[in-house]
């Protein structure tokens, strides 16, 4: 919220513009529309089966928009138009994103998941990994430092060497966020990071997530159902339903938006 | 008393320990065999008197009792525990013996026979192997549970630096002078392990470090090949030779692999597997079709580089057909001239060589920026895109790397055979490496290595058991998935040290807002 009047001067560092996708017959986003500023805290909620990830998915180039446009504006300034980009080239460009339904590196240790992700920011290639030259030497060990570093800071540090599939459910949270964290993003998009986590992990990872934007200088936009945090944690909130934006702003806007009330409780209580 | 009939059984388990070592004797000029009972006497009663005191000193300090003291003595330093006893005891047996046995075995009796040398060096060999037999037989029948003096010493061992080196210059000084000691049949066939394990590690690369199912692997191998005859065929002189045909063929193989792995980037799975096949069969098929039109690639060069080639080059490429392709040199060293002996001698050289050379860029590449990146393509594609990392490069590179294996392991199969044919890159041959790799441990460099052993030493031993031999290899196969799906040795994470980190996380970026 604070952020809210500096920024609305600067143009939106991601811009969804009328988006549509459509799976065979089933039209999962219809004109689907999303701004967030640089700095800004956005959330996305709406009931099951709303497209919430499938949005993020679009955003993400894992999928083709059917209609529409997704726009990213780097802090360097350029503006990307991601609908032709491949999602590595997406995360390269300064966006990182978590998954829903856990996607880590299930068979390979915490710190080799995080140093995965300092692929797009490293680049040595075959003959570097055959003939190890010294440049190669001080890049792999820069790699495992910021990788413990962020491991530290997810407070996952002692768990360095276990596979990730030994993780409890909260750890694997925070370490995709941590993996997320190591492609150094400027946008990072959340997708339910609080689901399956007891309310103090949820209290936990919210303090979390305000320290990251701050620490890291980042914009943030998460999926989240649980509103006690979604109200608490976000600057502004976007609601859809059956594809569409229903509603967006404040919390408070939000709150008491009467299509909103009734997209969650249903017609009656309208 | 007890203790002198304690004493006797643990003698008589020695003799029968040291019996293939002590009591048969080959004669190297006749072949026969002889019977040195006296030395199993001799061990016998060495033995009782030892256990004898031994018994005594450790009952006397109170250590143990009568009974343990036997079985300590028994089993030397490995500790026992009650219930475990017999199958440790059947476990040491063979630990001991099977060794021996088994390099008594190899290519019978006879070739073994052919040289004073093969026998000492076996027998010493079959210590090195009996004590590790025995070892590895204790510590698996002991399993995770304390104790076990020697498994953990070969643990600490493998796990510092300064043992692994130890292992390797012990490892080098027993294969270095392997080939001088050995007969050429021998020889020959431990050359081929290595290309072997050569190729398994080549495969590993695709399948096991990036995942990616592929059984027409042979191909790749088949191009090293006919890299080195064909062009031998064509080019070949006394400068042109084995070491030009070398990198060639891994050059071409690596280019076979980019070639298949355009149109196969899309596809996973069963289907990856399925097109691969494909691939495989088609290269063979081709093989034996016997010629291959260079018309189309050579209307692409200008003429004055068509008129310079070899007049046998300039219409049809001939592959030999099923009859295959003879004459293949081997590998030349500095313009020397070899005898046959020395030469087969070079080939297990250049093999070791190159294997070595193998294990160390394949383990390289698995701790690297580009290793990691084929284990996220393994592990989970859109996860591994969302990392940042390019599919197509990652897939790529892969394919390209394993192919390039499998060229360098082809030309050095050409050169070990001096003749080659189609029949030695069927599907079969597929299948072999896939079970080597599948059987060490997927991504796991000793246990592809161990692997390649296992799969292509012990058929060439087992030649007795000649029409078993793929009933013996299905039903091995089976019960590995059955009851040891990782392989014989699975792939471990990568070990690393962190040093302790105190400077904050928030690197460059913190405080610019
Ligand atoms: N790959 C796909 N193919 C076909 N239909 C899909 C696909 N992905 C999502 N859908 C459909 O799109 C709709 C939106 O799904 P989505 O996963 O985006 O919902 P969501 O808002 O994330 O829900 P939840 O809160 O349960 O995660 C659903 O009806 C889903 O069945
Ligand atoms: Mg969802």
């Amino acid at each position: 919220m604070m952020q809210a009047a500096s920024s609305t001067a600067a143009l939106p560092v991601l811009e969804v513009r009328d988006l549509s996708k459509r799976f065979g017959g089933l039209l999962a986003l219809s004109d689907v529309n999303l701004n967030i500023h640089q700095g800004e805290v956005v959330a996305l909620i709406g009931p099951n089966g709303a497209g919430k990830t499938t949005l993020f998915n679009c955003i993400t180039s894992i999928y083709t928009p059917s209609e529409g446009q997704v726009v990213l504006r780097r802090p360097q300034g350029e503006e990307c138009i991601l609908n032709t980009h491949k999602p590595h080239e997406v995360t390269r460009l300064g966006m990182a994103r978590t998954f829903q339904n856990i996607r880590l590196f299930q068979g390979m240790t915490v710190l080799e998941n995080v140093m995965i992700a300092r692929h797009c920011r490293t680049r040595a290639g075959v003959f570097g990994a055959l003939l190890r030259p010294a440049w190669v030497r001080r890049e792999e060990r820069a790699i495992e430092e910021k990788s413990y570093t962020l491991l530290q800071y997810m407070g996952l540090e002692s768990l360095y060497a276990e596979e990730a599939r030994n993780l409890s459910y909260g750890q694997q949270r925070r370490l995709e966020i941590a993996r997320a964290l190591a492609t150094e993003p400027f946008l990072l998009l959340l997708d339910e990071p609080a689901a399956g986590m007891n309310p103090q992990e949820t209290l936990e990872l919210k303090e979390m997530v305000l320290d990251i934007r701050k620490a890291f200088n980042l914009s943030v936009l998460l999926i989240e159902h649980d509103m006690s945090m979604v109200m608490s944690l976000s600057d502004r909130i976007y609601v859809m339903e059956y594809g569409c934006n229903i509603a967006s702003g404040t919390p408070d806007e939000v709150r008491h938006n009467k299509q909103v009330i009734k997209a969650y409780l249903g017609e009656d209580d309208a | 008393m007890r203790g002198v009939v304690r004493s006797f059984l643990v003698s008589l388990w020695f003799m029968a320990l040291t019996f293939p070592i002590v009591v048969i004797k080959v004669s190297s000029l006749d072949g026969s065999i002889g019977w040195r009972w006296e030395n199993a006497v001799g061990i016998g009663i060495g033995v009782f008197v030892v256990s004898f005191i031994w018994r005594a000193l450790l009952v006397r300090r109170g250590a143990m009792t009568p009974r343990e003291a036997d079985l300590e003595w028994l089993f030397t330093w490995l500790e026992v525990e009650r219930n475990q006893r017999i199958a440790k005891a059947v476990g040491l047996f063979i630990g001991c013996n099977v060794p021996v046995l088994f390099l008594v075995s190899v290519g019978g009796w006879k070739g073994f026979l052919t040289s004073l040398h093969a026998l000492e060096v076996g027998t010493v060999a079959a210590l090195v192997l009996a004590h590790f037999g025995m070892i590895l037989g204790g510590g698996a029948l002991r399993g995770k549970q304390r104790g076990a003096v020697a498994v953990q010493w070969v643990r600490q061992t493998a796990a510092s630096p300064l043992g692994r080196k130890g292992a390797v210059v012990a490892l080098m000084a027993f294969v270095l002078p392997l080939p001088f000691f050995m007969d050429m049949y021998q020889v020959n066939i431990i050359s081929s392990a290595l290309i072997w394990i050569m190729l398994g590690l080549g495969l590993n690369i695709v399948v096991g470090q990036a995942g990616l199912l592929v059984l027409g692997y042979v191909a790749f191998y088949a191009v090293g090949a006919y890299t080195y005859a064909i062009g031998n065929l064509h080019f070949g002189n006394e400068y042109i030779g084995f070491w030009t045909f070398l990198p060639i063929g891994g050059l071409l193989a690596m280019l076979a692999g980019v070639l298949l792995s355009f149109p196969v980037l899309r596809l996973r799975g069963d289907y990856l597997a399925i097109v691969t096949l494909g691939f495989g069969e088609i290269v063979r098929v081709v093989l034996e079709g016997g010629s291959l039109s260079l018309n189309p690639i050579l209307s692409l060069l200008p003429t004055s580089v068509v008129q310079a080639l070899p007049a046998s080059f300039q219409n049809t490429l001939d592959l030999g057909g099923p009859a295959g392709i003879g004459g293949i040199p081997y590998p030349g060293f500095f313009g020397m001239k070899l005898s046959m002996d020395d030469s087969i001698r070079l080939v297990y050289f250049v093999a070791l060589g190159l294997t070595i050379i193998t294990i160390i860029a394949v383990s390289r590449l698995r701790d690297s920026r580009l290793g990691r990146s084929w284990a996220a393509l393994r592990e989970d594609e859109i996860a591994c895109e969302a990392m940042g990392i390019n599919k197509v490069t990652a897939k790529l590179s892969a394919f390209a790397l394993g192919a390039c294996w499998a060229g360098f392991g082809g030309v050095l199969f050409a050169a070990k055979t001096s003749f080659i044919n189609p029949s030695s890159f069927t599907f079969m041959e597929s299948a072999l490496i896939l079970s080597v790799v599948v059987l060490g441990g997927l991504d796991s460099i000793i246990g592809v290595a161990l692997g390649a052993c296992v799969l292509i030493l012990l058929p060439e031993y087992l030649r007795s058991l000649n029409e078993y031999r793929m009933l013996i290899f299905g039903a091995s196969m089976v019960l590995m998935m059955v009851f040891r799906p990782q392989g014989l040795l699975p792939a471990k994470a990568i070990k690393r040290t962190m040093p302790v980190v105190t400077e904050p996380p928030m690197n460059e970026k913190a405080g610019a807002a």
